[in-house]
């Protein structure tokens, strides 16, 4: 069921944890939300839970408006960063917890929540396991029982907590596709915390980075690293060199500045610019988007050292007078450029951006 | 489960242990046996003659009654304290912890002390209770308030730990499956603390049968009445009867002794099960 979330805020003491954030979550959709530690994407998900009941704004889930109704009467499914399994009850009984706790009338008889139990437990893989208890499992087991768990009532809205976090990548990797098409075949809806971006990139449809409290760009994997909003968004989801530069009254770059400031070098178009008129610009771009043209030229940047970086070959590229270095990635197919030899730059695919900070300049 | 090293074996090692030993038996087991001696210097029937005695009987009854009362009342009460600082933040917590440790670092003397200022002919209510013909100090309600005092962060103090690791996770994850507040406690919160719970109770009832200061000031010594068995072992030995006083001094031993077995007992056997798992 879709989630619609208006101008929600919460306060830890006078510190605020979520300002005015306002987010639509459709039905069907897999959402995840990123950010550094302490961005506030924990406690976003935890208000929607009902877990963080000091919070102002709307909420509602599906039709409902579940501003003010206690989490046990959301039925929403959440799984836990260290997924808070009953360390004394079995893997069926944890699995069965959810439907044995519901008021006599609603409760389904013992052997429909048997049945469901083992179905559940089936469709995570980990029927086997029944009679065993939490301690005895490993961590994508865990893993798995604490998914089968949260769906045991079936919720319509799935939250995860960092569920991949204490996994060991190879694990992680297999389990978080199967969770992807898990959300498929359910119809779910899953709204999913990580600080991981490349986890949120590869299992999203669309991603929300959070920064200190704040939305700073809601959108799909693919428009957020074309069309990143801020020059954060684009760091936070990848690695990145910056430029500063200086644009003309048109808009066009012009020159690049500090240490730089001379080098031969391609600009994108106007178009991209933030908006026309001149003034400093900052350039951000993956290190494998940089072109570098061998020449001669007066103020060209000097290639001061290269290795093999999987497909790439990774050059250490030097400011004329020597002060600033950058690294490039560079497909190895390509011809190697001579050691100590002068290049240009190609920064057609950069990202522009207004006024950066003084230090964003970092690789 | 993580898995130790083995334990090494070394002169080292074997030097402390005697010195372990040799501490145990010198300040453990040759007080207890001596106890033992003393008790049965008149036979058997000497030990049964002390325990028959009236005044015995009624100091073994009046200790089984503030048992009774004060080892439930104390578990309630630390279970909902130890749940309250660990599951909740409010302001004042660092306060209420302190306050729940007191009885641990305050002298039993002080202990006993301050119902007497309260409650006693004297004390800031002791003109009302009076009035009201409401005996407090030198009768069982001084006692047990008292003894109450004394062994209340037992509980408390030994589920706290157990609770902290776990956090609010389970009791949050119990919610969200929708569960409301009783069935989480009893459901969640009770059965992963059990084992520490059944410690902390037997700790604190060990305590209770033994405790001597703060129920010595406010009990008056009144043989038959307000005499609890410590108190009594106190009067028969000053009364020169040795036979008495260790005899009965050998049954609080034992019980004791029973509690602690129990506990590591029960810590054993705990253990294998898991060990099981």
């Amino acid at each position: 069921m879709g989630v619609d979330l208006r101008n929600i805020s919460c306060l830890f003491g006078r510190t605020p944890a979520v300002r005015d954030i306002s987010l639509r979550v459709s039905n069907g959709e897999f959402l995840a939300l990123v950010g550094p530690s302490g961005a506030g994407k924990t406690t976003l998900l935890r208000i929607i839970a009902g877990l963080e009941p000091n919070y102002t704004g709307q909420l509602s889930i599906g039709a409902r408006d579940v501003t003010r109704v206690p989490a046990r009467e959301r039925n929403i499914g959440f799984v836990f960063q260290n997924y808070a399994l009953f360390r004394h009850m079995t893997v069926a009984e944890n699995v069965a917890f959810g439907l044995r706790v519901r008021p006599r009338k609603r409760r389904p008889a013992r052997a429909a929540i048997a049945a469901r139990v083992s179905e559940l437990l089936e469709l995570v893989q980990v029927g086997p396991l029944a009679q065993r208890y939490p301690t005895q499992l490993s961590g994508g087991q865990r893993q798995r029982v604490a998914l089968a768990r949260a769906l045991a009532t079936e919720p319509e809205l799935l939250l995860l907590d960092e569920p991949f976090g204490a996994l060991d990548p190879l694990v992680r990797k297999e389990i978080r596709t199967w969770l992807r098409r898990l959300h498929e075949r359910l119809g779910l809806t899953s709204i999913l915390v990580t600080h991981d971006q490349s986890e949120a990139l590869e299992v999203a449809d669309r991603i929300a980075v959070l920064r200190d409290g704040s939305l700073e760009q809601v959108d799909t994997p693919d428009a957020l690293e074309d069309r990143p909003s801020s020059l954060f968004v684009h760091q936070f989801l990848g690695e990145t060199v910056g430029f500063d530069a200086s644009a003309g009254t048109d808009g066009a770059i012009l020159s690049l500045n500090g240490p730089w400031n001379g080098t031969p070098a391609r600009f994108p178009e106007p178009a991209t610019a933030p908006g026309p008129g001149p003034g400093r610009r900052h350039l951000s771009l993956r290190p494998w988007e940089i072109g570098l043209e061998p020449t001669d030229a007066q103020g060209a940047a000097r290639v001061t050292g290269m290795g093999r970086a999987g497909p790439f070959l990774r050059y250490a590229v030097r400011a004329p007078d020597g002060s600033h270095a950058v690294e490039v990635l560079r497909p190895s197919s390509l011809p190697p450029l001579p050691e100590d030899g002068g290049c240009a730059l190609d920064l057609r695919l950069a990202r522009v951006f207004a006024q950066p900070g003084a230090d964003d300049t970092g690789a | 489960m993580s898995v130790s090293p083995p334990l090494r074996r070394s002169p080292m090692a074997l030097g402390l242990t005697l010195l372990a030993w040799l501490a145990a038996v010198l300040f453990l087991l040759l007080p207890l046996a001596s106890l033992g001696t003393e008790a049965l210097r008149k036979g058997l029937g000497g030990v049964l003659r002390a325990l028959a005695d009236d005044d015995a009987l009624a100091a073994i009854r009046l200790s089984a009654l503030v048992v009774a009362v004060c080892v439930p009342v104390n578990t309630v009460c630390g279970l909902f304290a130890a749940y309250a600082l660990t599951k909740y933040d409010f302001p004042f917590r660092g306060l209420l912890l302190v306050l729940i440790e007191l009885p641990l670092s305050v002298s039993p003397v002080v202990a006993g002390l301050v119902w007497v200022l309260l409650f006693g002919a004297h004390g800031w209510f002791g003109p009302w209770l009076a009035a009201h013909n409401i005996a407090v100090v030198f009768a069982l309600p001084g006692i047990l308030l008292a003894t109450l005092f004394v062994t209340f962060p037992f509980v408390a103090r030994t589920v706290m730990p157990v609770m902290e690791s776990q956090g609010r996770a389970p009791e949050e994850a119990a919610t969200m499956l929708g569960a409301g507040f009783g069935s989480v406690f009893l459901r969640v919160t009770l059965p992963e603390i059990r084992w520490a719970l059944l410690s902390g109770v037997l700790l604190c009832a060990a305590r209770a049968l033994g405790e001597f200061g703060a129920v010595s000031v406010v009990s008056g010594h009144i043989p038959g009445q307000t005499e609890t068995v410590p108190l009594h072992i106190e009067t028969l030995y000053n009364g020169y009867d040795t036979v008495g006083a260790f005899s009965l001094a050998a049954v609080l031993a034992l019980c004791s002794g029973a509690m602690v077995a129990s506990r590591t007992l029960m810590d054993w056997l705990r253990g294998r099960r898991s060990v099981a798992r």
